[in-house]
């Protein structure tokens, strides 16, 4: 009976945490950041207060950044933004869109696609819902590379156009390639099965056909980690010691990647080309160790997107309705030469 | 009745005449541990959000468990067997990759129909790996997982495969008794899963194979054909998820299917099954099912930040499985 008791009580105290664990879950104001100052582009006009639902693909210092500046716009404007980090799975995501619709806490989704074609289905429903939605980082609809609004739901797009990076990382490679009788060129890549990855890859496959001097001689898949980039790439190294250039998915792999070339002897012999400008990438471009990086606007993006949404909100019009990320800062193309007047959005400080 | 009480009165002891009955009741109530976590993460949510008990929500929450739950309830099949699939997930790529090809090429139907019977038949090349073969059931089909994964890249060429007819859709999407069509799958599926496993012969060769396999092959058990049967099961489970997964988005690409079978395989132990195979439940594995789908939407509901949702899920999920885990010690 003693035990019996005792068994109880503890029990007892066991569901009392899972349900304090929930409540206190309920209770978490913490995600949302609101600001009580007045102002903001748009949005004024409403009278409603904005609440914004900010569905990201993933949590990374990049799209940190883009948070960051929808934040900023949106407290400005008196409002609250609540993320989520789909971890890149469009089936996450849509649940995250549905029960962001369902809950009744937003009047406005900015939705990062994890998929372009996938997040359809978020945009529809949160329409049918009356959300206005703005697209973020990549398009929402059927086409990867369009950067104006696809589905009538979406009333804004502040996106990467993957093209425009595909076009500048090729002609860093022709200026790094440039004086050589034959270039030969790693591409290490973030999977094979990422159709973004793949949508460049076919690009310089096409660019290469009037470039016979530029030799595609490996792609190699780090997965998105520089653990994985660092690991593989001495047998690329060891499998092509002639190689002249290297282009990684992110700088942040590029930067890794140098002790693997100063092992395999090849330290300043071979030219390194990140992705992203971030702040380590910039200084590793500075310093020398990096020939080049395309550049990225993350906050301004975040800051683009917001505006929009408050527009949206306030029923103005959207003009233009399809902003290229490329297209809110300058330079894109990042070599030494031009690096001085590039202000990195992300990335942690060296 | 349970286990401990048919091995009671295997060895002669009066098990109700020993304990008084409303002792005995409290007890056998102790064994549904995990479904009284369910029940208070139900009610916790209920507390903390004003739309969570509402019919939308809810059949979202539903809707939303539906691939997971297929490949779980499966799985629970193949781990009482004494197996292991960890190639679920590459065989819900690949099917989903080759259901949504076929539907452009040649019909929506051929698309559903051979999707499936893809998701079976790798399943059945699973089985024969790990019964004809012997191979480790663990090593078995997590080489298959890379072999199959390694497919599913080859054949949509890395490229997302859309699917611009909207009757693909159907599969998921249609309205049936104010349930989506994926919602109300799911739930047969889980019924049948639970129906053979209860109330055939071949459930009872089930939870035979996977309690001691040379006493049951001794016995005249067809071992080898019960596990392989297990396997067809859950890969013909995770075609069918995949196939409802593409139909829901209209496309699918290669990195569709990465990581849901540890959901899967998280559900099945969250329910309390044993992964030493020899038990288990479909209805734990439903409870394991419902927990995460409840977890995730009860963040969503309540926008938790992303930064603290996996500390809180882990401690849920620890809170849950030593709950239940505790209850069925005490009973014992």
């Amino acid at each position: 009976m003693k035990r019996l008791k005792t068994s109880s009580v503890l029990l007892a105290a066991l569901c009392l945490a899972l349900a304090a664990v929930i409540a206190g879950c309920g209770s978490s104001g913490s995600s949302t950041s609101s600001g009580s100052g007045s102002g903001g582009e748009g949005g004024e006009g409403s009278g409603e207060e904005v609440k914004a639902a900010l569905l990201l693909n993933i949590y990374t210092d990049f799209t940190q950044a883009g948070r960051e500046g929808v934040e900023a716009v949106i407290k400005k404007a008196g409002g609250s933004v609540t993320p989520s980090n789909a971890e890149f799975e469009p089936q996450k995501q849509l649940a995250q869109c549905q029960d962001a619709i369902t809950s009744q806490r937003y009047n406005v989704i900015i939705l990062g696609p994890a998929d372009s074609p996938s997040s359809v289905p978020c945009a529809t429903q949160a329409g049918e819902a009356g959300l206005p939605v703005i697209a973020f980082e990549n398009p929402v609809g059927p086409s990867r590379t369009k950067v104006e609004p696809q589905v009538p739901q979406v009333q804004g797009s502040v996106v990467i156009a993957p093209m425009v990076d595909a076009e500048t990382t090729f002609e860093l490679v022709e200026e790094a390639c440039k004086g050589l009788p034959k270039c030969v060129w790693i591409d290490e890549i973030g999977s094979r099965s990422s159709s973004l990855d793949e949508t460049k890859i076919q690009y310089f496959e096409e660019q290469l056909k009037s470039n016979p001097k530029i030799e595609l001689a490996q792609l190699l898949e780090g997965n998105y980690l520089p653990s994985e980039t660092v690991q593989k790439l001495p047998n690329a190294l060891a499998a092509n010691p002639g190689v002249n250039v290297i282009t990684f998915e992110s700088d942040t792999n590029a930067v890794a990647a140098v002790p693997a070339l100063k092992s395999a002897g090849l330290e300043g012999k071979v030219k390194l080309i990140g992705d992203g400008g971030s702040v380590a990438g910039a200084a590793a471009i500075k310093a020398g160790t990096m020939f080049g990086s395309v550049a990225s606007f993350p906050r301004s993006m975040g800051e683009k997107a917001a505006e929009m949404a408050l527009q949206a909100l306030a029923k103005e019009k959207i003009s233009p309705n399809g902003i290229d990320m490329f297209s809110l800062g300058e330079p894109v193309k990042l070599t030494k030469a031009n690096i001085a007047e590039y202000t990195p959005q992300f990335g942690a400080k060296e | 009745m349970s286990a401990t009480d048919l091995s009671a009165q295997a060895n002669g002891e009066p098990v109700a005449e020993v304990r008084p009955r409303s002792r005995a009741r409290i007890e056998r109530l102790r064994d549904f541990g995990i479904a009284g976590v369910l029940l208070i993460l139900f009610i916790a949510l209920t507390l903390s959000s004003d739309v969570f008990l509402t019919s939308t929500n809810l059949k979202n929450v539903a809707e939303q468990a539906v691939a997971v739950g297929l490949l779980a309830t499966a799985g629970s099949l193949v781990i009482i067997a004494g197996g292991f699939d960890l190639s679920a997930g590459a065989i819900f790529a690949v099917s989903a990759i080759v259901g949504s090809k076929l539907a452009n090429s040649t019909g929506v139907v051929e698309g559903y129909l051979v999707g499936i019977l893809i998701g079976a038949a790798l399943g059945l090349v699973n089985g024969i790996i790990c019964t004809v073969g012997r191979i480790n059931h663990f090593v078995g089909t997590l080489a298959t997982s890379i072999v199959f994964f390694g497919l599913a890249t080859k054949i949509s060429g890395g490229a997302l495969i859309v699917v611009p007819n909207q009757s693909f859709a159907d599969l998921a999407n249609t309205q049936i008794l104010g349930f989506k069509s994926s919602t109300l799958i799911f739930v047969a599926f889980a019924l049948l899963c639970g129906f053979i496993l209860n109330f055939t012969v071949l459930g009872r060769y089930i939870f035979a194979t996977g309690g001691n396999l040379t006493a049951a092959r001794l016995s005249g058990v067809p071992t080898a054909v019960t596990q392989a049967f297990t396997y067809v099961l859950s890969g013909t489970a995770a075609g069918l998820a995949g196939l409802i997964v593409a139909s829901r988005t209209l496309s699918v690409n290669a990195q569709t299917g990465n990581g849901i079978i540890y959901n899967a395989l998280a559900a099945i132990l969250i329910g309390g099954n044993s992964v030493l195979g020899g038990e288990g439940a479909i209805w734990r594995t439903v409870c394991g099912v419902l927990i995460l789908a409840l977890i995730a939407n009860g963040f969503n509901l309540l926008g938790i930040d992303p930064l603290y949702q996996q500390i809180v899920t882990g401690l849920i999920i620890l809170l849950a499985v030593g709950l239940d885990a505790w209850t069925r010690r005490a009973r014992t």
